[in-house]
């Protein structure tokens, strides 16, 4: 991690030669221009979301007016209370949050379990199953639709939370995550445990896992977010509609009738929500796990 | 680093958020516990999940009807789910049926049976017990009752026959000279006679005929193979094997259409919704779609009426489709429920006229030879399609919104923009169905 | 915690003794169990069945495997124009936007990172569309290309220009995804850049300062050749993805492909063949086809990154 602050340039901009050349106005120009467009950028950036806000705030007949235009003229949540009524939302909300968390936390326990066998451990075939392990990350998991619809169908478990959890918990991703941080971890604390007699279980319980809070944090955060995002297995999987997630719910079934912009509108940013909040609340895990996964 | 306060914060905030989610989902209303355990004895017993794909108009009066059957049955839960139209309608209801949790009774388009029935997915009704819920053949249109049997069976009850039809704004014709004494359009037979008719009202500076194709692939597929049955040809063998297009016949259709495009007497450069604005906006002639738009023209108070597609090149056949109800098979049979659906079916049949205010003809003839229906104009003028309806090919990647419709309304859109040669266009139509024959079908 | 915080201790050598190796070889196993059991059932096996399935006439709703057919659907795949078609769209799909998924954030990384205040609200624009699920932008982005009365179409109009079918003119629709695409997912490379910034040592910039370099120089000669790796790494994730774009064509084109399926992508082409027309065995050898094209590009990536770690 670099050590310097954010933006520090501009204070060394100001050379230590302390002359002025006719370089440093066009610099300044060029560089004051470059942060005007990059402004730009994010407002525009920005439209799509205030956009679907701003119909949402609207009464049906007012967004299909023209000139298309950004004024509420009667500002209502009347769209969100029908979203409600007209359309099993509310239950959706229930599915992805049941799925999410449980997905998670199983997540957490097993990836972290193995990247602490893989980092600590030594085992046979310990390399093989490592890299049998990463190569998953290659496979495109469209691939894997049918096969797991089939294995679920077998069991008779489609349409149950099973079928949308479990497949969602194999993750080499957070294997690599645990196992990259265990890796950095001083191995002192666990070997004078052993020595002390400590049992595996108790090194991992005690030691490991406490020190490892910011990935569990990232892992966690992240597991979160892309299974709720998840839209394909889930809308295989789950037939009816009383099982579905939200994406799936939001892109399969029509609420309404008549006019729908407002409702659509407003269905989207309710299916927004509850990943905007975790994203504010957990920004920077989010980012820093996305750079760490990245990099190494 | 984030500090512990915020994160703490946080994980406070999700658990409790959490916890009020599942302390909801425990009341009754939510049934967690049942999301785990696959209960395959299917809904309640007073519980009907009935899916459709319904939207717009037709979805309105659908839930008019379901309302008033709601009004009759108060013991009776009605859980009725809208799902998007075309494919993946069909394989959602594929898939759960063959999952073990489908609906108790859906929609389906009898053009659909090809792709259903084989798979041995629908459950094959009685008719005994179908009389005894008060339906019997004789109550249903013939060409659509037929329709809906495979291999001597019958899987669907059908609902409406929904065809092709020509709408003609009836101040433009008047102003061409075209309307009879009584106001009303002549029927027009043979080619010759339709381009008369068109060039008189493209004389009088309006849009002759109106046919979008745009992102809808099934119009164009819909007027070409109107005019091709006309004339006598079939697409696919009746074992929906072999493609038998008849070239001659074919390249004569697809040359009708290209003059039509190319003397700019069709107007095809919209989409769906566009079609029917620009017909709306009164300032053309003819235009030609399925009869569902019926009452998007009456509200906007546009003086039109409607009458079954010309007999342009032999007896009067128009493409159509069926909406019909169908029982998928349930993992557990249980006559209790089928009762109960049979009794909602024969409610909303009941109701046949509100549906037919929405254009569809209504399969059911008590309604359909009520006092009532033939008092409904414009929508009552065209029922004589339903008896002359030519459904899609047998096959099972036919059906409405198939991609036997996709890739043939593709080869002929191109042709009512005025693009390409019927040659090309018939070329594109041959090859793209023959591959679609020769795919190993799944059933 | 740095090692300095803890009690020192004098260790043997790592090595352990036979008996603790055994019972570590259990533990270890014992430990990673759980994650392979997941991960034996629901990614290996499933890829096996699938390998089977691609040499039968499976059917998504008949059960069983069907007739056996050998490498005949393959055969088939080869010769299916439909299938080359998706192919060639993805192709242009990824070769449209993978540039500019790789320059636009780049160049926003660069931008932004010398920006002092405020650069909590650049992070959360760019980044924030990309934890929205691809139902919820969608159906954003459909709206704002309705026609008539969407946001792009109503702007166009404002502005006097005629707007053209975002969604329904085949030679547009695909460009229109891609438009989506770039809005969605830049926020997963700006990310990655910024976290390669920050691995660039801060004494080469002072070193250019004092020398004159203006911030251009600097970023032409310092920034960008230090970002290489990230540079490389961005753009193969990126192949990657839009090798396997699907929801987000799915859902806006509304499973149809887009007019005359102009915009379907090889992952909605294998969709369709097993879920529309329930010819699974035949799409499970299409989507290990596409699967071999997608690890051969990973490895061809592995190979650079490691010459490029041995040049470096």
């Amino acid at each position: 991690m670099s050590t310097h602050a954010v933006g520090g340039h501009a204070a060394t901009a100001r050379s230590a030669s302390g002359t002025r050349r006719s370089g440093d106005g066009r610099d300044r120009l060029f560089r004051r221009s470059v942060t005007g467009v990059v402004i730009a950028l994010a407002l525009l950036w920005l439209v799509p979301i205030a956009w679907a806000l701003d119909t949402s705030f609207k009464a049906e007949p007012d967004t299909i007016k023209i000139p298309v235009n950004w004024a509420i003229s009667h500002f209502t949540l009347s769209a969100y209370s029908t979203d409600f009524s007209a359309s099993d939302i509310a239950r959706w909300y229930i599915n992805s949050a049941i799925v999410g968390v449980i997905v998670t936390v199983l997540t957490v326990f097993a990836a972290s379990m193995a990247g602490y066998a893989l980092s600590r451990q030594s085992f046979l075939g310990k390399r093989v199953l490592y890299v049998v392990i990463l190569a998953g990350i290659m496979i495109p998991p469209q691939a894997l639709m049918v096969p797991l619809f089939r294995e679920f169908q077998a069991v008779h478990a489609i349409n149950t939370y099973w079928a949308l959890i479990l497949p969602q918990v194999p993750a080499p991703i957070a294997v690599f995550i645990f196992k990259k941080f265990f890796d950095g971890q001083p191995i002192e604390l666990d070997q004078a445990a052993r020595i002390d007699g400590a049992s595996w279980w108790t090194c991992y319980r005690r030691i490991a896992l406490p020190l490892a809070r910011p990935a569990v944090a990232a892992v966690s955060i992240f597991t979160f977010v892309w299974t709720w995002n998840n839209f394909l297995w889930p809308f295989l999987a789950a037939t009816n509609q009383t099982m579905m997630t939200i994406p799936v719910g939001l892109g399969t079934v029509i609420p309404g009738t008549g006019i729908t912009n407002a409702l659509q509108m407003a269905s989207a940013v309710l299916g927004a929500l509850p990943l905007v909040m975790v994203f504010l609340l957990g920004q920077r895990q989010i980012v820093e796990g996305v750079a760490g996964t990245g990099l190494k | 680093m984030s500090s512990p306060i915020t994160r703490r914060r946080f994980l406070t905030a999700a658990g409790g958020a959490a916890a009020l989610m599942v302390g909801a989902g425990c009341s009754s209303t939510y049934d967690i516990a049942g999301g785990f355990v696959n209960s395959n004895s299917g809904s309640g017993a007073n519980t009907i999940v009935y899916w459709n794909l319904l939207t717009g108009g037709d979805g309105s009066h659908m839930q008019t009807m379901e309302a008033a059957y709601r009004h009759e049955h108060p013991e009776v839960n009605l859980e009725s789910t809208v799902l998007e139209w075309g494919n993946p309608y069909y394989t959602k209801l594929a898939m759960a049926t063959r999952a073990g949790s489908p609906p108790d009774v859906a929609i389906m388009h009898l053009s659909r049976l090809g792709q259903f029935a084989p798979a041995n997915l629908l459950t094959p009704l009685d008719l005994d017990v179908l009389a005894d819920h008060g339906m019997t053949p004789a109550d249903f249109t013939p060409a659509a009752f037929v329709k809906a049997h495979h291999n001597g069976r019958l899987l669907a009850i059908p609902l409406d026959t929904h065809p092709f039809v020509q709408y003609y704004d009836l101040k433009v014709c008047r102003r061409a000279g075209l309307l009879n004494s009584f106001g009303h359009l002549p029927p027009i037979t043979g080619a010759q006679q339709l381009v008369r008719v068109l060039r008189r009202i493209k004389a009088t500076g309006a849009i002759p005929a109106v046919c979008d194709q745009i992102n809808d692939p099934s119009t164009p597929w819909r007027l070409f193979y109107t005019l091709y049955s006309q004339a006598g040809g079939s697409v696919l063998s009746d074992d929906g094997k072999e493609l038998v297009l008849n070239q001659p016949l074919a390249v004569r259709v697809l040359t009708f259409i290209g003059q039509l495009a190319r003397e700019g007497l069709v107007v095809a450069n919209e989409d769906a919704d566009g079609g029917v604005t620009v017909f709306q906006a009164g300032n053309s002639g003819l235009y030609w779609e399925g009869e569902w738009n019926v009452n998007t023209l009456q509200q906007a108070g546009l003086p039109f009426s409607m009458q079954p597609f010309p007999a342009v090149f032999g007896p009067a056949i128009t493409q159509a489709d069926s909406h019909s109800f169908v029982i998928p098979v349930q993992p557990h049979r249980d006559p209790q429920k089928l009762s109960t659906v049979l009794t909602m079916v024969h409610s909303l049949l009941g109701q046949s006229l509100v549906w037919a205010g929405g254009g569809h003809i209504p399969a059911w003839l008590p309604v359909r030879e009520s006092a009532g229906y033939q008092k409904l104009k414009p929508q009552s003028n065209y029922q004589s399609a339903a008896d002359h309806a030519v459904y899609d090919p047998p096959a099972w990647y036919s059906g409405s919104g198939s991609n036997l419709e996709i890739y043939a309304g593709g080869a002929v859109g191109g042709l009512m923009l005025g693009a390409g040669s019927p040659e090309s266009a018939y070329d594109e139509l041959h090859s793209t169905l023959q591959q679609l024959t020769q795919e190993r079908a799944p059933v | 915690m740095t090692s300095a915080a803890l009690p020192s201790r004098t260790l043997p050598a790592s090595r352990p003794r036979p008996g603790r190796l055994r019972s570590g070889e259990l533990a270890g196993l014992g430990f990673l169990a759980p994650f392979l059991v997941f991960y034996a059932l629901f990614l290996i096996l499933p890829l096996a069945l699938a390998a089977i399935m691609s040499l039968f006439n499976t059917s998504l709703v008949i059960p069983g495997l069907g007739r056996f057919v050998g490498l005949s659907n393959y055969g088939e795949l080869f010769g299916d124009t439909f299938f080359w078609q998706a192919m060639w769209h993805t192709v242009l799909f990824t070769i449209v936007s993978t540039p500019v998924l790789v320059v636009l954030p780049m160049f926003l990384a660069i931008a932004i990172y010398r920006v002092r205040r405020g650069q909590w609200f650049f992070r959360l624009t760019f980044f924030m569309p990309y934890i929205l699920p691809s139902a919820v932008i969608s159906l954003i982005w459909t709206w704002m290309y309705e026609p008539g009365y969407g946001l792009i179409d109503g702007t166009f109009h404002f502005l006097g220009l005629g707007a053209p079918g975002w969604l329904s003119s085949p030679h547009l629709v695909l460009y229109s995804i891609v438009i989506v695409t770039i809005w969605w997912t830049i926020g997963f490379s700006f990310v990655l850049f910024l976290a390669g910034l920050q691995d660039i040592p801060q004494n080469l910039y002072e070193a250019a300062e004092l020398d004159g370099a203006s911030w251009w120089t600097q970023t032409r000669r310092i920034t960008i050749p230090m970002l290489g790796r990230t540079i490389t790494l961005v753009a193969v994730l990126q192949v990657i993805a839009s090798l396997k774009v699907f929801d987000q064509v799915y859902l806006i084109t509304q499973g149809g492909g887009g007019p005359n399926y102009s915009a379907r992508t090889a992952i909605e082409y294998i969709y369709d063949q097993g879920f529309t027309s329930q010819r699974v065995g035949y799409a499970s050898a299409a989507s290990l086809v596409l699967f071999v094209v997608i690890m051969a590009i990973s490895f061809a990536w592995l190979a650079v990154v490691r010459r490029q770690e041995k040049g470096v």
